[in-house]
């Protein structure tokens, strides 16, 4: 039997945090299956190695039980070529954080960044090119540049990573002060400010991943796709005819107030060109141009906010008039696929070069440029072929994007773990270098998202704050 | 006449030569010491102590090795204390302050004792280089093949040697600063290796200027001990050396007190005098050992620095002042020291000064200290750019055992970080351009709680059997030591608690799993043979942390396990990173420019991500795959 085997397991939450029908966590490892029984709950029915959906109850805490669906994949015909395990169940942040404390501690570990890719492209499941599109992305949006990574993230997560770095390295600053310098050889020191600086870092944790789970659009799996453009360029129209939805039209600038959304039933080809998911289409407020009233204006600076700080989406839908000003254009666009729509093309007015010049500098030169009227009815057919081609050629990196916010839950779920035994260590007075150990792995989590904090920032920061050594 | 020729030379005496002749000699190598003064060798230059937090750590790795500075400590200490006895076990670090003319008068007699090491007393001018012809020339060619051939001497000697140790200190272009005043030298009233510096310099070695700098030294009778704190030794003193039974020696006590508020104000009014303010000395000092004056510009709203009084030996006129390291004029030293707190009266015998020096851009190094440019010329200590004692004899027994083992035809040695802090010491280094004086820290080992000074000999005293450095004594002790740690912690985890009401089945081990962990006295309470196996203090040491961080170590050898496959992966010399789609720029021009030699250590670069190690790896792995196919 290989009970004595190391587990070689790891783990990430499949989908986004926050109020949502299911929530799936994903298991990945050599041998999973058949070692199930060391690390699932005892009451969950065990795999027998084979494709199989199972059902059980988990008494998640006491008094709560919950339906947990368990999806078996043996390797080597899985996602990652190892055996894979999908534990789905009603999203709740506590089952989950539960569920993952009780992997954690059976010998389970977070996966790295981009760790599902490498054992898919390990195992030959992944071709280079389909690795390095995944990396890519792993990179644009995490791990990549340090602290200009951070700026990339979405504003709620960034702030609460900046606060809770802060807030670790300042009581990391003070232990390692004390543990690298014998008393009366650093002479500033103020010890006490721990349990002060953890506490901090604790909310700060918390919020973020309140903060990860609103910024989803929903939970997945479908395409996100999003209609922008400046008021009145007729996007609301096209909307409605794409979705079949009814909506408040008018030829007043500024009528869509708030962001909407709704299933895009595209032809079947052009759906299954596209991997099969359904599309969902997302109206955004307009753009530029003088807002009705306050409210409007509140919308539109939402809307600009959004587009600053990244919207998780697939694809845009940038719908232009021939006769938009330059300055009602988006300042920033998000950096996703983008195809150009001209709207009344039935007009046949045709846009100002300074609008070209200023497309031309927003966006790549290969740019995708369609021409529809009549309210969407003409050109429908070749839009949604654009669109079918486009989503096609995302699949690796909407792969990598799911991983990407799948990242972030997991490092902010075990910085949170640690702080919180840091935190238990400072309760009972246990060992100082305990304690440190406690906030590195926190830091260590977090510098999958900012990038690394290298002894020699610690130590850089340490020199600064206290007169010390001889 | 023929000259003699060795396996290897080492240029330079001190705490790095000494252990890197030693050890290259206990390889079977033989093996010649180049020293200025032949008295001199194994001198404490600095300040009288050997350990501290992190640097005990150090010493003890090189003694668990087969070293000399853990046996010399241990004969030559006045004063033992173990730090941070409050703060954990894994990062307690035992510190001695030492007799100094005891120290080298030791240091000296192990020299003279070590069988294949002679000492040559002389100033290295040049290496010497066979051509392909043949011949041997003093200045490296610029073309054509050159094999490094030996060292020239002053005065026209040549010795001859395949591999040279080059462990020059401060002494490599050392210029000594006491305010404006400057001299050559590598130590207060001893010359410098003036021309060294050239010849490194003409085979392409990119260099810099460090600074050090060190206290006035006072007379002892001169102080006025009565307002001063104690700082005694400890009851039970902790040995540097696993072949130390116990510390004999009566201990002699050091004394705290401070500057006030006056040595401030002179300090400040005389910032023009001081070199490094005054923009005479262009290297840059330590952040963590700063000179008085730097404590007075950058912390102005203190009014008060701790002084240590630290005697220099048992019978010692000396007292060295840790805390006020100073290059400020001598005369400015006497009237500031005088305004220390019980110092009213105090005589300096030899004033502070500050040592400028060349160091060699350690990113040129090989793991085994080797220069990747120069085969067969290895750097260890200062020259490296590091800082302390413990430091540089690290890279002294690590570049010793690694020349022998090159001329036996043997794999190199080198330490991982997770095996020993002299592990991180040469991975810092090699891919570091350091900016100060490189200093152990206990917070740049990642894995320090598996890096105990008590544990030391059980991380590495293996490697030094199967090398063939330790003696029999040491592999005899070594064994015993294993056996009463395997038998005690068996008897530990098999002997039950008594149950408390229906809690769960304890074992004796989960005494020591409390915080704060149990008494050894409570531990026989339940373990009556306990006492059996003879348990000494660093076995009991060992086994209350093996116990209590015993799930901390397993998270953190799990790590290493995991890291050890991708860590190993090799990186071709000739690896174009540029082609590899993916890769940021940054990342790009960090490897190119460093090129490591394995995907561990371009994971530890800054400017690489964990998502470019991926890549990297996924690319390395599919040419491997590619290879393995053709």
């Amino acid at each position: 039997m290989t009970s004595d085997a190391r587990l070689d397991g790891i783990l990430a939450p499949a989908t986004a945090p926050g109020p949502a029908p299911r929530a799936v966590l994903r298991l990945s490892g050599p041998n999973l299956l058949e070692q199930a029984a060391r690390f699932l709950p005892a009451d969950l029915p065990p795999p027998q190695g084979q494709r199989e959906v199972l059902h059980g109850d988990w008494r998640a805490f006491p008094g709560v039980t919950l339906p947990v669906s368990l999806l078996c994949f043996p390797g080597p015909h899985s996602a990652t070529g190892e055996d894979v395990l999908e534990l789905h169940f009603v999203s709740s942040a506590p089952a989950l954080r539960a569920l993952e404390e009780h992997l954690l501690a059976r010998g389970l570990r977070y996966a790295e960044p981009g760790e599902f890719t490498r054992r898919a492209f390990l195992n030959q499941r992944l071709d280079l090119t389909q690795a390095e599109a995944v990396l890519d992305l792993v990179h644009a949006h995490g791990a990549g540049e340090a602290r200009q990574a951070a700026s990339r993230l979405q504003g709620g997560l960034r702030v609460c990573l900046a606060e809770t770095r802060e807030a670790l390295m300042a009581s990391l600053v003070e232990l390692e002060a004390g543990l690298d310098f014998e008393e009366g050889d650093s002479q500033d020191l103020e010890p006490g400010e721990i349990t002060k600086h953890l506490e901090r870092a604790e909310k700060a944790l918390r919020e973020g991943l309140q903060a990860q789970g609103q910024h989803q659009l929903r939970s997945r799996p479908a395409w996100e796709i999003l209609l922008l453009g400046p008021a009145n360029a007729g996007k609301t129209s096209l909307f409605q005819t794409l979705t079949g939805q009814g909506a408040l039209i008018s030829s007043e600038a500024g009528t869509t107030r708030d962001r909407r959304d709704a299933p895009w039933q595209g032809i079947a080809s052009a759906q299954a060109d596209a991997g099969d998911l359904p599309w969902m289409l997302w109206d955004l407020p307009g753009l530029g141009g003088e807002a009705a009233d306050s409210r409007d204006l509140a919308a539109r600076q939402q809307t600009e906010q959004d587009l600053a700080s990244g919207i998780p989406a697939d694809l845009l839908l940038l719908v232009l008039a021939p006769e938009t000003q330059v300055e009602e254009l988006p300042r920033r666009l998000p950096a996703i696929p983008t195809l150009v729509l001209w709207s009344q093309s039935e007009r046949q007015t045709l846009p100002s070069a300074a609008l070209r010049a200023a497309l031309a500098q927003k966006l790549p030169a290969d740019r995708v440029e369609l021409r529809i009227g009549d309210c969407g009815r003409q050109g429908r057919e070749e839009l949604e072929q654009a669109v079918a081609h486009e989503l096609s050629r995302l699949g690796g990196q909407r792969e990598a994007r799911m991983q990407h916010s799948e990242r972030h839950q997991a490092a902010l779920q075990e910085a949170l773990i640690a702080v919180g035994r840091a935190q238990e260590w400072v309760t009972v007075s246990g060992p100082q270098d305990l304690v440190a150990e406690e906030l590195r792995q926190a830091l260590l989590a977090l510098a999958a998202l900012m990038g690394e904090t290298t002894p020699e920032d610690l130590l850089d920061r340490l020199f600064s704050s206290f007169c010390i050594g001889k | 006449m023929s000259s003699p020729s060795f396996d290897v030379l080492v240029v330079g005496g001190g705490h790095a030569g000494i252990e890197a002749a030693a050890a290259a000699a206990r390889l079977g190598a033989t093996a010649g010491l180049i020293s200025l003064e032949a008295d001199a060798v194994g001198r404490m230059s600095c300040n009288p102590a050997i350990g501290g937090i992190g640097k005990g750590q150090l010493a003890r790795e090189i003694d668990a090795l087969g070293g000399l500075m853990g046996q010399i400590t241990d004969r030559a200490g006045i004063q033992f204390r173990l730090l941070n006895t409050s703060k954990g076990l894994a990062v307690q670090s035992p510190r001695a302050q030492c007799d100094r003319p005891l120290y080298e008068k030791i240091a000296q007699e192990y020299v003279a004792s070590q069988d294949r090491l002679k000492v040559i007393e002389g100033e290295a001018v040049a290496l010497l280089w066979r051509l392909a012809d043949g011949t041997v020339v003093p200045d490296p060619p610029q073309e054509g093949t050159r094999e490094l051939a030996g060292v020239r001497l002053a005065g026209g000697v040549d010795l001859f040697a395949p591999a040279v140790i080059l462990t020059t200190g401060t002494f490599l272009e050392g210029v000594l600063h006491t305010g404006l005043e400057e001299e050559e030298g590598g130590r207060m009233g001893e010359s410098g290796a003036a021309h060294l510096g050239d010849v490194l310099r003409s085979l392409g070695l990119p260099t810099a200027r460090l600074k050090t700098g060190t206290p006035p030294r006072l007379a002892a009778d001169s102080v006025d001990y009565s307002v001063m704190k104690l700082q005694p030794g400890d009851d039970e003193p902790v040995a540097f050396s696993f072949l130390t039974d116990a510390l004999a020696q009566e201990q002699i006590p050091c004394w705290q007190t401070t500057t006030t508020a006056r040595t401030q104000e002179i300090v400040r009014e005389n910032l023009h005098q001081a070199p490094m303010y005054a923009g005479r000395i262009d290297g840059k000092g330590p952040r963590y050992c700063p000179s008085l004056e730097d404590k007075v510009v950058r912390f102005a709203d203190r009014d008060a620095h701790t002084i240590f009084l630290e005697p220099e030996g048992f019978d010692s006129p000396l007292l060295y002042a840790n805390g006020i390291s100073t290059s400020l004029p001598v005369e400015i030293q006497e009237e500031f020291v005088r305004t220390c707190v019980g110092m009213e009266n105090a005589r300096i015998i030899q004033p502070g000064y500050a040592v400028a020096y060349t160091h060699i851009a350690p990113r040129c190094l090989r793991r085994t200290l080797e220069l990747r440019e120069v085969p067969g010329l290895y750097l260890a200590g200062q020259i490296c750019g590091t800082s302390g004692y413990e430091e540089a004899a690290a890279q002294g027994i690590m570049a010793g055992f690694n020349v022998a083992l090159k001329q036996a035809g043997k794999e190199p040695f080198v330490l991982g970080r997770h095996e020993a802090y002299i592990g991180v010491l040469i991975d810092d280094l090699v891919v570091s351009d350091p900016t100060e004086p490189y200093r152990m820290f206990t917070s740049r080992a990642e894995h320090r709680l598996l890096l105990r000074h008590d544990n030391a000999d059980l991380r590495l005293t293996p490697h030094a059997i199967r090398l063939g450095s330790a003696c029999t004594e040491r592999s005899t002790r070594f064994a015993a030591r294993r056996l009463r740690l395997e038998q005690a912690r068996q008897l530990l985890d098999t002997v039950r608690l008594p149950r408390e009401g229906g809690g769960p089945v304890k074992v004796a081990a989960d005494l020591l799993r409390r915080p704060g962990g149990a008494a050894f006295t409570e531990l026989a309470a339940v373990c009556p043979t306990l006492h059996e196996l003879g348990l000494d203090a660093n076995d009991r040491r060992t086994l209350s942390a093996d116990v209590l961080y015993e799930g901390y170590s397993k998270r953190q050898q799990a790590w290493v396990d995991r890291g050890s496959a991708r860590e190993g992966m090799t990186i071709p010399g000739d690896y174009d990173f540029r082609a590899l789609r993916g890769l940021r720029e940054e990342a790009v021009q960090t490897l190119q420019e460093i090129r490591p030699e394995t995907l561990g250590r371009a994971s530890r670069l800054a400017g690489v991500t964990p998502a470019d190690v991926a890549l990297l790896e996924i690319a390395l792995t599919r040419d491997q795959r590619a290879r393995a196919k053709t």
